[in-house]
């Protein structure tokens, strides 16, 4: 994984697959502002199962308030679907694999790498940060709102640094094996 | 200071893309007027600087591990 040492090193092919990832990154924004719970099935339904999964309650599909355990008094919202993670990990791989994409063919092997790879982390990292929040939750926590927040940060970038970290070492390990 | 930077630069691309989406996105679209948007962007720095001062002593655990495993040490 290289990382970016300023535009004008850079080929055809990777300045095309970081306007792919800054265009990703400003539709994703805007998607997710107007989004409902239904819309964000697609990343809400298996957060949901995969936190009930773990034991940290049942949870079942409101269409107003997203995925909601009435007896926890919680609801995984469409706020809490993951995606400003989503769109940092898809952006973060862009950027640290530049440095294989040297045609349109690697290119594009690459961003749907990044894209598959930013969507399994985010189900693992928010369901992590999800299953915390409802431990915290159940606390008796002074300023539980503002730890609520910290929480989300710590899980997400920290989760963002472990999936970079090892994005970088397969791909130096892949580099290695195809050096022989 | 040699060592704090070369165990920071790995840390810059995954921390850039994070501050950029919770950050700088929101502030280009306004979301600095908004009152609570400062107490966001401080919780959100306070999370920056703990992720990266525990990225700082895990690499200063393995370097010190490393050079105490050493085997041409005396």
């Amino acid at each position: 994984m290289s990382t970016l040492r300023g535009l004008r090193g850079l080929t055809r092919a990777q300045l095309a697959a970081l306007a792919m990832a800054a265009l990703v990154v400003v539709v994703g924004k805007e998607y997710y502002r107007a989004a409902t719970a239904a819309d964000l099935g697609w990343i809400l339904a298996p957060t949901a199962h995969a936190v009930t999964a773990l034991g940290c309650g049942h949870f079942t599909f409101d269409a107003t308030a997203g995925w909601v355990d009435r007896d926890l008094g919680f609801a995984i919202a469409p706020a809490c679907a993951g995606l400003h993670f989503a769109l940092a990990a898809f952006l973060a791989l862009v950027i640290g694999g530049l440095g294989g994409m040297r045609d349109a063919r690697s290119t594009v092997l690459r961003l749907a790498a990044a894209a598959a790879l930013a969507y399994v982390a985010t189900l693992v990292v928010n369901t992590t940060r999800i299953a915390i929040a409802i431990h915290m939750h159940t606390m008796d926590l002074a300023n539980r709102e503002e730890l609520h927040r910290l929480e989300g940060t710590i899980v997400y970038l920290g989760g963002l640094c472990a999936l970079y970290a090892l994005a970088r070492s397969l791909d130096r390990r892949t580099h290695a094996l195809a050096r022989g | 200071m040699r060592w704090l930077v070369a165990r920071l630069a790995w840390l810059k691309v995954p921390v850039a893309a994070y501050l950029a989406i919770t950050l700088v996105l929101p502030v280009l679209h306004g979301a600095a007027q908004r009152a609570d948007f400062v107490a966001h962007a401080l919780w959100v720095l306070a999370g920056c600087g703990l992720v990266v001062a525990a990225a700082l002593l895990v690499a200063g655990v393995i370097d010190v591990a490393l050079h105490l495993t050493r085997k041409d040490r005396p």
